[in-house]
């Protein structure tokens, strides 16, 4: 490859690694509670081989009333060998992931086009690959999920991983590439849920392509199958047991009509499921995102708003393209990413759907090229309308993102705890014993993580003092009631943001 | 056969719409409000106390805000669920066909682009404007360059694709009717009665 091509993809990872590591420990604001049991649990691995309910180096972690994938977890784990128990820590191997994401995208198109050779013209072979990596970089779906402890972006990265062996493997027929390929698909199911039914299916289907594509590899593929096989009978035996279908009970879109008649719900749940399922294509998510507010940026969607032209453009353009294998690996990734998601509540929702973003791309950066191709008397001027108005939203977003979104999504990421356990330790030396409102959710938690210094008991409103606490000074760390005034409390704790709302008071009890 | 499934989609279509007659007017979201943006203005740029006016004033505007909106008003009736809901999911297919033979045959481009100028243009007329007419008239001007789209690009596919396209065809008229049976009160999440 050309010395120039180098230094661009260079400077699209240089992009992706700039804005995916600014200010990461402090924005996203604190660490959601899902973050918070990760990183418990990677620490507990660490330090002791445990987790925190006592199991030696488990496959499967129980977590809040679910069980969590290992993979994840585990990485966390060498992470916070390196760099300690902190927030940083909980999301480097989230970062990394997103970061290698955008290389191995690159070397995946390059690939498929190359497959392709005789489908698409010079044009398309040498800019799409760039445009689509560099378009993952500045993403705004991917860069705000690579940002925190989710574990959706390591199972993505991994599915791209094995996506692209497989381009190696049809390309060359070397047989470590298609074992490679396969181990890659079964590392995505011990990453995240959603993969539990996406990669089964994806291998099936590959096996049967390779099966017809490539009949002299039938031996080599049986024994590829029947490794993905042994290496997933942990999770199929686990995902058919009572605790590993608790966590499609809590999520189930089915959920309502649980007590209806057998006869109904043959009625109702394929028409629900069809409802999700074409949630995950609605303009509104993608350009307006889920409305949860830890998955996106207000203001903002999945997608930026210039890129809707070029997004039909390129999908319409490739639809057209006849035998194309990087269409149809584009259109597979395009209609399998919603198909375990759409099972679930709430739907659309943007985490689960990450895996759209990889086609998503490949159609902007197709609808960008052949609109420039079109446009032959104005293409310089398109082209500088364009590179205008992509800079001003990806201003607009990064302002957003990166001096906003810390002060009015702070809620949706632990609601100033953080403030409350860094106030509470200051207290330390006055209090023996500090009790927590039950009201302030899973706080016991967040103090677990965040020191080892303060053990708190949970308390609700029936509680009384022992009698053995007789003469220890004690404080009540309360969610705030909208008691302004009152002799027994000593320190109002206040979010950082621009209202400074009062999250939680420090109470002196005796 | 071509004109018997034709005929079937189309008055699945009318069926569709037919439902959004219980309906006064359009919900709020597909309306621009000047008073909505003037106050998410005035919070953003009480959240960048310490920051320069001209850089305030550059990222909150009312500009851009209203830019934004009536981009977010428009989507709204381009959204899929949306078309589902108006011109059932056999209706919304056929608009993914005529998009699709919009870039693929001259002729198409010839007849769609200017029906999709016109609602492009009742849309915005709806959104900033929200004419003092019967809600009925409305959803009928709205409904019939989407109705003749939609058919316009089923006729395209059923042409083409001979053999697979019987089955495909029952299909969706299964699914749609199915759907409108089921989920006919959706419209309320478009609509006030």
């Amino acid at each position: 490859m050309k010395v120039y091509l180098w230094i661009f993809l260079s400077l699209f990872v240089f992009v992706g690694i700039f804005f995916r590591f600014l200010r990461v420990d402090s924005n996203p604001p604190g660490l959601y509670i899902d973050e918070v049991s990760i990183g418990n649990n990677a620490y507990k691995i660490l330090t002791t081989g445990k987790d925190e309910y006592g199991q030696q180096y488990p496959l499967f972690f129980k977590s809040l009333g679910d069980y969590k994938m290992p993979l994840y977890i585990y990485a966390v784990s060498v992470s916070m060998a390196l760099f300690g128990k902190n927030e940083f820590a909980v999301r480097f191997p989230a970062i990394v992931s997103g970061i290698l994401s955008i290389i191995v995208f690159y070397f995946f198109i390059k690939e498929l086009l190359l497959l392709d050779k005789d489908k698409y013209s010079y044009i398309y072979r040498k800019y799409i690959p760039f445009l689509a990596s560099f378009l993952l970089a500045i993403s705004s779906w991917h860069l705000h999920f690579s940002r925190g402890g989710f574990e959706v972006m390591s199972a993505a990265f991994l599915f791209i991983v094995g996506c692209w062996l497989m381009t190696l493997f049809w390309r060359t027929q070397r047989l470590l590439f298609l074992w490679l390929s396969y181990t890659f698909y079964v590392l995505t199911i011990y990453s995240y849920h959603v993969f539990r039914i996406i990669s089964p299916i994806t291998i099936i289907a590959l096996s049967i392509l390779i099966y017809r594509t490539f009949s002299a590899e039938k031996k080599a593929l049986f024994i590829s199958f029947a490794t993905v096989i042994v290496l997933s009978l942990p999770i199929i035996v686990f995902s058919f047991s009572s605790h590993g279908l608790e966590r499609f009970s809590q999520t189930s879109a089915f959920e309502e009509y649980k007590a209806e008649p057998l006869l109904s719900k043959l009625k109702i749940y394929p028409m629900i499921y069809v409802k999700n399922y074409f949630s995950f294509y609605s303009l509104n998510f993608l350009f307006g995102g889920d409305g949860n507010g830890r998955h996106q940026v207000p203001g903002f969607g999945l997608l930026y708003r210039w890129q809707l032209p070029f997004l039909f453009v390129g999908l319409f353009y490739l639809l057209g393209r006849k035998g194309s294998k990087l269409k149809n690996v584009a259109i597979y990734l395009f209609l399998i990413s919603p198909v375990a998601a759409s099972f679930a509540r709430p739907s659309p929702h943007s985490l689960r759907d990450l895996l759209a973003v990889f086609p998503l791309v490949i159609f902007i950066a197709f609808g960008l090229i052949y609109l420039f191709e079109q446009c032959r008397k104005f293409r310089l001027l398109a082209f500088f309308a364009v590179l205008v108005i992509a800079i001003l939203e990806f201003s607009l977003y990064v302002h957003q993102y990166y001096l906003h979104y810390p002060k009015v999504n702070i809620n949706d990421w632990g609601a100033g705890y953080k403030e409350i356990i860094e106030d509470a330790l200051k207290y330390k030396g006055k209090y023996e014993i500090v009790l927590l409102d039950t009201n302030l959710e899973n706080l016991n938690l967040y103090f677990s993580f965040h020191t080892e210094k303060i053990k708190p008991y949970v308390v609700d409103n029936s509680w009384k003092k022992p009698k053995e606490w007789t003469g220890e000074k004690i404080m009540l760390i309360r969610k705030f009631y909208e008691v302004n005034y009152s002799d027994k409390i000593i320190h109002n704790v206040y979010l950082p943001n621009a209202n400074k709302d009062v999250v939680a008071q420090f109470w002196d009890i005796e | 056969m071509k004109i018997a499934f034709i005929v079937l989609i189309a008055i699945i279509e009318i069926l569709a719409m037919r439902s959004w007659f219980i309906c006064n007017k359009f919900a709020e979201f597909f309306h621009f409000s000047l008073l909505d943006l003037s106050l998410r203005i005035d919070e953003a740029v009480n959240n960048d106390g310490g920051f320069s006016l001209f850089a305030v004033r550059f990222f909150h505007n009312k500009a851009l805000g209203t830019f934004f909106d009536a981009y977010r008003n428009l989507l709204r009736y381009w959204d899929i669920l949306f078309f589902i809901n108006f011109l059932s999911i056999a209706g919304f297919i056929g608009l993914i066909f005529v998009a699709f033979y919009f870039f693929q045959k001259k002729r198409i481009r010839r007849y769609a682009l200017p029906i999709f100028i016109f609602v492009l243009f009742m849309e915005l007329l709806e959104i900033f404007f929200r004419p003092n007419i019967s809600f009925l008239l409305k959803v009928i001007c709205l409904f019939i360059p989407l109705f003749i789209l939609s058919l316009l690009g089923w006729r395209e596919y059923i042409g083409e694709h001979k053999k697979t396209n019987i089955w495909f065809v029952i299909l969706v008229c299964v699914i749609s009717i199915w759907w409108l049976l089921l989920f006919n009160k959706n419209i309320l999440e478009y609509c006030i009665i």
